[in-house]
């Protein structure tokens, strides 16, 4: 069945991509072509940007006797008025006169501007409209000289951004606190702090015929595997569409099961995390403008190891990595057990347990799946409006929510107890595995209805269901389920415990080709050998 | 295309039949259950006919409970005659509007009547329906066994459920046998004799309250008759089955209690020179001091000899109570003959016809070592001081 969903998921893409095709060509518009001529191009500049108020055009004159005419041309707000005064505009003004310019201008003389005139980093020659539109919209300045057949993207981006602050989505007890922020430049930044091996690659990319953002895949070049590389850089730019917003766009792209239920590439916020994946031969994907890094592939288990894993001693993580698997099944299945064991099986409840619940289930108007299903829909309603209700009217709606389900609902003989304390598991233990929320949720509903339906039956039904299309799930040409399917006994090490760090000496075998060692000794054996001597 | 679209199709189909088919036929809700927490079944005047009274609770009382104040009892007592059990709880639909769900009752009570004409009949139901369990015990009544689930139960408010937990708590003195449905079935078609607990009621302050009182010795399904507590103890020494409880043992002119902490036995078939078959049965046992009379030093390993040699005594003497009253009853209560049937089955299959004859005149040797292996927390006794 889920070949079947394949094969029909590729046959939509194929359609859509001949459409998008066509449409490309029409999306590309022609703008008028760069001319040695001021006027007119400040004036086709003008008319591309449907003469927008942000835009501003500096026209000065400069060189022998201010003989040249030129115009710097740039976005209010995108840049940095600082660098745009000393550094661009007082030089040429002041200083352009000893290397004697005049009209007409030669082509070489652009490259003594850039060479020796303008104290700013990053300098690149343009000579079309398109790349000057690019360039400064993207928040340079563009230096038209009259006469010249190139123009000068001058780099003074300066914009406001956010300060590197604390993760949201994924606090931790121990370990770095600093989060990726919108701005692609920190975040790349951030990951260079962390890894400063030479062999971490960044490779640019602009995506989005609309927005032109900024991607950026990072990867260790000899660590990563090239053929992983190779088919992430080919996903990407074969991504066809006008806008890139967030990472989740990227992802909806370019993931391998697009119907699944389950997420193919993983994302965080944390630069610690993305290095670790980097570490393991995997590849990330930042986008400018969200603080939201993927990385690909993903694996199954990693939904259930935290940074924190690694940072703290391996007893106590390794029994959290338990109760994270206990978690997930609990938040995935409570309800459907639920539902099974008293609609079905009742005799696998101990008998005075039994006669509890039948005695709080007294009175209930709904069949249990229907009481199941109503505390599962108010849940999701008082989580949601959580998220998005305004701070001030948080305490408000906890209130109602806490008060009017918990204790109303059962009071007033809609809900009974044990459904009440069964949805409050179900709802606090997804965010122990907070990764596979949003496929949790989904599970747990399709699970509580095979439950209804069919009882056990139905939950092994679904079980079964779930494993073979997670056996079959592949994330970028890599197994899903690994290294629990295909076996990896190697790797074993950091999946339902966490191993002590100095036992994993190698990387997770398949994804790094190259470089395979991480350390070379298995035991700290001169701490050992510490141990043993004797200290007077 | 068309082919993607029969095939989704057919696929919808598929789930829609599964969806439908399969059904919700054996799907009820919590509130539509009449759990069924006791059995009693009894003779009537008419013959193969049997009564049933079945405890059924009533959850909505059990849940007042705590919050005090309701007198109202937490179940109703079904009666109902009839000829099957099955078309006799068909019967109590008439009565009550849920369905009777027997899957966790816990125990069958016989009446002594019925028990002594054969139980057999009333017994095939309970193996053959999906919902009962075998693990259920099985007693017999003294008298009636509706008037069982009339009695007060001492704590909590159901006594169906308190006899279940009466009959789990007699390992502690070992002096009721337990038989569950299970057992009764497996040992039914061999030669062994099962013993179940009797359960008897009395008054006690105006209220009626159940408690367990001797053994009920079952040939084959009928009752052929009674061992005491003593005699019940004895048969668990030979069953192996002796895993706590107190002996009392006299010994220079004293009494001492032990607390027996382990038993092992080993039941050794052998045939002797004449053809004839001997069984040798071991007893090892260990045990601690738990309380004294008299002055004695039970400290001194020649006194200690001497108690566990009057424990040794007094275990082989509860072991010949329980044979003889086997012979008596000319029930094989010990198993022996089913001991023959695994270790000599061609010698059983000679004997097996005429093993009523056989067992009466079958030589038992017993052998006991007991072991005094603690004394306590107090080493000398709490009033050495006035020794003699």
């Amino acid at each position: 069945m889920f070949k079947f969903v394949q094969k029909k998921l590729h046959f939509w893409n194929f359609k859509n991509q001949h459409k998008n095709n066509d449409k490309d060509s029409i999306n590309n518009q022609n703008y008028a072509n760069y001319t040695k001529t001021l006027g007119e191009n400040i004036k086709n500049i003008k008319s591309a940007l449907g003469n927008s108020n942000d835009l501003i055009v500096r026209e000065f004159s400069f060189g022998y006797k201010q003989s040249i005419k030129a115009a710097l041309i740039f976005i209010d707000g995108l840049t940095n008025t600082t660098v745009i005064n000393d550094n661009i505009i007082e030089p040429l003004m002041y200083g352009s006169e000893i290397l004697n310019l005049e009209q007409p201008l030669k082509n070489s003389k652009i490259d003594d501007i850039k060479k020796a005139m303008l104290s700013v980093s990053d300098i690149r020659n343009v000579n079309t409209l398109n790349d000057i539109l690019d360039g400064f919209l993207s928040g340079d300045a563009a230096l038209i000289i009259d006469g010249a057949n190139e123009a000068l993207i001058i780099s003074c981006k300066g914009w406001e951004k956010r300060a590197v602050s604390e993760p949201t989505t994924e606090a931790v007890i121990r370990g770095p606190r600093e989060a990726f922020t919108e701005n692609l430049r920190t975040s790349t930044a951030l990951l260079r702090r962390k890894i400063k091996s030479p062999a971490l690659t960044t490779e640019m990319m602009v995506l989005g015929k609309k927005t032109k953002t900024n991607i950026c895949i990072a990867y260790i070049r000899d660590v990563a595997n090239k053929e992983l590389i190779e088919e992430v850089r080919k996903r990407l730019k074969d991504i066809n569409t006008d806008a890139i917003l967030e990472s989740g766009y990227i992802e909806q792209f370019i993931e391998d099961a697009p119907f699944s239920i389950f997420s193919t590439m993983a994302y965080t916020e944390k630069p610690d995390v993305v290095a670790a994946k980097l570490l393991e031969g995997r590849v990330a994907i930042i986008v400018d403008g969200t603080p939201f890094v993927l990385t690909a592939p993903m694996f199954f288990i990693e939904s259930f190891q935290t940074s924190e894993d690694y940072y703290s001693r391996t007893y106590f993580m390794s029994m959290l990595r338990i109760v994270r698997f206990i978690a997930y099944f609990l938040t995935v299945l409570s309800p459907a057990l639920y539902v099974a064991v008293t609609t079905f099986h009742q005799e696998l409840i101990p008998t005075s347990l039994l006669l509890t619940m039948a005695a709080a289930r007294e009175g209930i108007p709904f069949p249990a799946v229907v009481e199941v299903g109503i505390m599962i829909m108010i849940f999701e309603i008082l989580r949601e409006a959580g998220v998005r209700l305004p701070r001030p009217v948080g305490q408000a709606i906890s209130i109602v929510g806490a008060l009017v389900v918990g204790q109303s609902a059962v009071s007033a003989g809609l809900i009974g107890e044990p459904v009440v304390i069964v949805i409050a598991l179900t709802s606090v233990a997804i965010f122990v595995v907070p990764n596979q929320a949003d496929a949790a949720a989904v599970m747990r509903v399709i699970f509580l209805i095979l439950a209804a339906v069919m009882g056990g039956i139905g939950i092994t039904i679904g079980l079964l269901a779930t494993l073979i299309h997670l056996a079959s799930l592949k994330s970028f040409g890599f197994y899903y389920l690994s290294p629990i399917a295909p076996f990896q006994i190697r790797d074993l090490k950091d999946t339902i415990i966490r191993a002590p760090l100095w036992t994993m000496r190698k990387r997770p075998s398949g994804l790094a080709r190259n470089d395979k060692t991480r350390q070379s000794t298995s035991t700290p054996k001169s701490n050992t050998a510490d141990k043993n001597k004797k200290v007077h | 295309m068309k082919k993607i679209l029969n095939q989704s199709i057919k696929i919808l189909l598929i789930i829609s039949l599964l969806l439908t088919s399969c059904g919700c036929w054996s799907s009820r809700e919590l509130d539509k259950l009449g759990i069924v927490l006791g059995i009693g079944i009894d003779k009537t005047d008419k013959p193969d006919e049997i009564e049933i009274t079945a405890q059924i609770a009533k959850v909505s009382e059990l849940e007042a409970s705590s919050q005090g104040g309701s007198q109202t009892k937490a179940f109703i007592n079904l009666k109902a005659k009839g000829t099957d059990p099955l078309s006799i709880f068909r019967e109590f639909t008439h009565e009550i509007s849920r369905k009777t769900y027997t899957s966790h009752n816990e125990t069958i009570i016989f009446g002594k009547d019925l028990a002594k004409a054969g139980i057999h009949n009333s017994l095939d139901f309970f193996l053959r329906s999906h919902e009962t369990r075998l693990t259920v015990d099985i007693l017999v009544a003294k008298g009636k066994a509706s008037d069982i689930f009339e009695v007060e139960p001492r704590f909590g408010k159901l006594p169906a459920g308190e006899i279940a937990q009466l009959v789990e708590e007699q390992g502690n003195s070992s002096e009721s046998a337990k038989l569950t449905l299970m057992d009764f079935i497996s040992q039914f078609t061999g030669s062994k004799a099962m013993v179940a607990p009797i359960i008897e009621v009395r008054e006690e302050q105006n209220k009626k309250v159940a408690y367990i009182s001797k053994g009920a010795v079952f040939k084959k399904d009928k009752f052929v008759g009674e061992l005491d507590k003593r005699e019940t103890r004895g048969l668990l020494w030979v069953l192996g089955n002796v895993k706590s409880g107190v002996i009392m043992v006299e010994a220079m002119g004293e009494n001492a209690f032990l607390e027996i902490s382990k038993s092992k036995s080993d039941v050794e078939y052998k045939i002797d020179k004449d053809g004839n078959i001997l069984f040798n049965i071991k007893i090892i046992e260990k045990s601690t001091i738990t309380s004294q009379t008299g002055y004695a030093d039970f400290l001194k390993p020649e006194n200690v000899k001497l108690l566990e040699k009057s424990e040794e005594e007094e275990i082989k003497k509860e072991i010949e109570s329980a044979l003889s009253k086997a012979r008596e009853l000319d029930a094989d209560i010990f198993g022996f003959g089913e001991n023959i049937n695994q270790k000599d089955n061609k010698k059983w299959k000679t004997i097996k016809d005429n093993w009523e004859d056989q067992f009466k005149k079958l030589e038992v040797n017993v052998e006991v070592s007991a072991k005094i292996v603690g004394d306590g927390r107090i080493a000398k006794p709490f009033n050495l001081e006035k020794e003699k």
